[in-house]
């Protein structure tokens, strides 16, 4: 049977103008509204009569400057605080309120975005939907909520200390980054996350929580005309942002030389990690890279698999980027088993690279990557979720048909399109090399 | 609105061999996904869970058929996924691929199964790979703090007892191959052999596939030998100190005699989530949104997977320099619920919290199939799958505080530490 309700007849809200169909693919409807700009995302799932409702900000640790850093990721905090009609004293508090129906709610920040969102019965679809719209432009950031919540956050950041392997993953970002703001962790650094005040972040607030700064996605059982008349009548009254933010968003100097860090840890943990310098998501030579990191590190058929787990050097391997707005890092970890040396697998790592910079992929491994993007794809539809989740990343990375043209874009990619962003993109003068071993060891 | 359905009645049941098969089409284009599980037994006192988990992963490292390259790219070039497990007293196994491609990874699961090469280079090579898991476990405060809370209730012949990091390493480097072949021929057959699949099912294409798989595999039965019930020391502190981990892991609990399967372990349940079971709970509205000494903090029951009785457990993360406010603000959020009770309006509304998120859990055909299977070994009928959330409706107040009273002694409570501790 299918979850999903019959489509409206009639489209009042779109009749009336108030909504613009921008472009409708790979079952998603993409509607602007007209009043303040803000997208909407429509992705009908059938699988249960839930939903996914995700806001996203086109705000991260990106966008933040020296002195000001972790306040994405505080505001992120504070926004659960409250808002004018959501919050304790009126005994509407947006956790209680969205979990007392089952919801599963959370907030995430990243380099370039800060999602909202919750899962729930779609019958409280627009509790989820009245919650955003208060607090994109009426969120509280009261003194007393944000001195509370920044010990909280301050715990936060100790237990990220206690993992060293995090640690090492903040310091290859920061090391690779001299410039840019993508040299800030996502928390921010400990002086400033102590130091920031209420003015700082309401400002931040005020720069970047605009319905035209945001993306809502809603996956799941759902009527298109439903979700387009709840968003007028809660969304359509904000107003769009009255000046575009000034983002501090620097490019980074081209980088002349290898760099390298080695930190120690208290544990019996080695580690090493590569980052290379690679182009923004959008860039065309990404879905190659992609191909890439799949021949590279995907499964046991790959090639670091075969010369790092199978060999007895590595623990674990992986390999990829995440998709981002700048020009972002392309990472390789490998965990390495006891008695083994940093230098050997280090030196596998390198002669990997080179062998397919080389010969470049056979057919079969591109034949493989390619299969196994296509089953990816149908899995990415498998749960409301997963799907809100995907194209979160898409729309952070500046646009949300990454995820409706990926695997258009990945099937047309060549071997000689892998060989040849393997030769521009993984080169020594691209990379910084982290390693972590034993205190003494 | 949508008109919610019994999802129970369009679970097909069918015995295929030894194996209990339940199948739930839903509508999901292309994808299958399954969730199975075999009954193994591992004798804990002799260590043999450790056993169990390298079996687990050298099961797809080549069998009699193919070598280890040839099996990962039969998966990998269909782009499908399975995994093998050690869980307990049982091997699991969980995949997903498109739905043309089904009846071949069934029958790659089977030779997986019922023909592993189990062979020398690769167990050496697995066992390097456990080690540098336990090294990397042996840093983490979580995993340190609760296997010590696991210490002080259990003796080693109980499933939810955890052997320290450094006992495991030692044993781990006594082991042979030949350790491995001696569980797999007296462990591994089709031992109450349960598999759920959901997804794009065509239902006859799944009964020949598992009918395939399963029906000609001749392996041991085994028989369990561990016990059902803690033994736990008396209440105490444990400090487990570690450098440079300035967040502590801070774990309160203590044994009950419970399993999953009595008719306490609902309202008892429900009351712990009260507790601790979200982010409204009383713990974090106290501690971390009132008092902000905290990034997290939780109350559950552990330990019921094997039908064995488990434990209650407070956990949470404190700077050093809170430890004791944070210590004695938890306690004193136990011990007044525990004296009180949970109020009528907490529990009506975790009532609707419990159902909801329980209905949002089952929204991807891994998850349906994961509890379809995790019900069916529970022994539970296919209908407690909708008869779950009616059940918690029922829930009286009266009954949730008797339980919670009944088995939650504040007094009871062991307190384990661990990280960088404060001078």
């Amino acid at each position: 049977m299918s979850y999903i309700r019959a489509a409206s007849d009639t489209d009042i809200d779109v009749e009336s103008g108030k909504f613009e169909l921008e472009e409708s693919t790979s079952g998603i409807e993409a509607w602007r509204l007209n009043s303040n700009g803000l997208r909407v995302l429509i992705a009908p799932q059938a699988i249960a009569p839930i939903a996914t409702v995700m806001i996203t900000y086109l705000v991260g640790s990106g966008d933040e400057r020296p002195g000001h850093t972790g306040a994405t990721h505080f505001l992120e905090h504070l926004m659960f605080k409250g808002s004018e009609q959501f919050n304790p004293a009126k005994g509407t508090d947006i956790f209680e309120l969205l979990q007392s129906v089952g919801a599963q709610v959370n907030a995430t920040t990243s380099k370039d975005r800060t999602n909202y969102y919750a899962t729930l019965p779609v019958q409280y679809l627009e509790l989820a939907l009245q919650i955003e719209a208060d607090r994109m432009r009426n969120a509280l950031l009261d003194t007393g909520d944000m001195e509370a919540e920044r010990t909280v956050i301050l715990n936060e950041l100790d237990r990220g200390l206690n993992d060293p392997i995090h640690n090492l993953y903040k310091e290859l970002w920061s090391t690779a980054y001299t410039t840019h703001p993508y040299h800030h962790p996502v928390i921010g650094w400990r002086k400033d996350v102590e130091s920031i005040s209420q003015d700082t972040l309401r400002k931040f607030y005020d720069t970047y929580y605009w319905p035209d700064n945001a993306t809502l996605s809603v996956v799941g059982a759902v009527d298109r005309g439903e979700i387009l008349s709840l968003v007028s009548r809660h969304f359509g009254g904000l107003p769009p942002m009255p000046v575009p933010p000034q983002r501090p968003r620097t490019t980074e100097p081209a980088q002349a030389a290898e760099r390298r860090i080695t930190k120690q840890g208290p544990g019996h943990v080695s580690v090493l990690m590569i980052g290379y310098r690679v182009c923004e998501a959008l860039h065309q030579d990404a879905a190659a890279l992609s191909i890439l990191e799949l021949i590279l590190a995907s499964g046991k058929s790959s090639r670091l698999w075969r010369r790092l787990t199978d060999t007895g050097l590595a623990a674990q391997v992986a390999a990829g980027a995440m998709p981002s707005r700048d020009p972002g890092l392309f990472h390789v970890m490998a965990m390495l088993v006891p008695g083994r040396t940093h230098a050997e697998v280090e030196a596998e790592i390198h002669e990997t690279i080179e062998e397919l910079q080389e010969t470049g992929p056979t057919p079969e491994e591109l034949r493989r990557a390619q299969s196994q993007l296509a089953a990816q794809e149908a899995f990415m539809r498998d749960g409301v979720f997963g799907m809100a989740a995907v194209l979160n990343e898409a729309i952070a990375a500046g646009d949300w048909r990454l995820f409706a043209f990926w695997r258009e874009h990945m099937e047309r990619v060549t071997a000689s399109d892998v060989t040849r962003v393997a030769q521009a993109y993984l080169r020594p003068d691209r990379r910084t090399v982290a390693i972590l071993g034993p205190r003494g060891g | 609105m949508s008109v919610i359905t019994r999802i129970s009645d369009r679970v097909s049941e069918v015995d295929v061999g030894p194996c209990r098969l339940l199948l739930l089409p839903v509508d999901v284009p292309q994808v299958v996904s399954w969730a199975g599980s075999i009954a193994t037994y591992p004798n804990l006192e002799r260590g043999e869970a450790l056993v169990q988990t390298l079996t687990a992963d050298l099961l797809d490292k080549g069998t009699r058929l193919r070598d280890r390259f040839a099996l990962s790219d039969e998966l990998e070039r269909r782009g499908a996924r399975l995994t093998i497990n050690a869980s307990g007293l049982r091997i699991s196994f969980r995949g997903r691929t498109l739905e043309h491609d089904m009846p071949e990874v069934m029958a790659l699961l089977a030779e997986i199964l019922t023909q592993p090469l189990l062979n020398e280079s690769e167990f050496v090579k697995a066992k390097a790979r456990l080690n540098a898991s336990l090294e990397h476990a042996r840093d983490s405060t979580a995993q340190r703090a609760q296997g010590a809370l696991s210490r002080r209730l259990y003796c080693t012949n109980h499933p939810a007892f955890l052997p320290a990091l450094e006992d495991t390493l030692q044993a781990l480097a006594t082991l042979s191959v030949d350790d491995i072949h001696t569980f797999y021929k007296g462990h591994m057959g089709p031992n109450d052999l349960v598999m759920a699949m959901t997804g794009d099912l065509n239902l006859d294409a799944c009964v020949q596939a598992a009918e395939a798989t399963f029906t000609h595999w001749a392996g041991q039965s085994t028989q369990a030998t561990h016990v059902e019930s803690a033994s736990p020391e008396a209440p105490g502190q444990v400090q487990i100190p570690m450098k440079e981990k300035p967040a502590l892991d801070v774990r309160l609990g203590h044994a009950i005699r419970l399993r999953r399967t009595d008719a306490d372990w609902l309202p008892l349940h429900v009351a712990t989530y009260i507790l601790g079971g979200n982010f409204s709970s009383r713990l974090m509205k106290r501690v971390r949104q009132e008092l902000g000494l905290t990034y997290g903090i939780s109350a559950h029951l552990q330990g019921l997977a094997d039908g064995a009785e488990g434990y209650y457990s407070t956990s949470m993360s404190l700077g050093a320099a809170d430890l004791a406010r944070g210590l004695d603000a938890t306690r004193s959020v136990i011990e007044e619920f525990v004296r009180e009770g949970p109020s009528a309006k907490e529990l009506e509304e975790k009532k609707t919290t419990i159902a909801g998120a329980y209905q949002v859990g089952l929204s991807t055909t891994g998850s349906i199939a994961g509890r379809l299977h995790s019900n069916a070994v529970r022994g539970l009928e296919v209908a407690y799958l909708d008869e779950f959330v009616n059940e918690v409706k029922s829930l009286t107040l009266e009954r949730v505080r008797e339980v919670l009273s009944k088995h939650i002694s504040p007094a009871a409570l062991h307190t384990v530490v661990a990280g960088t501790l404060p001078e």
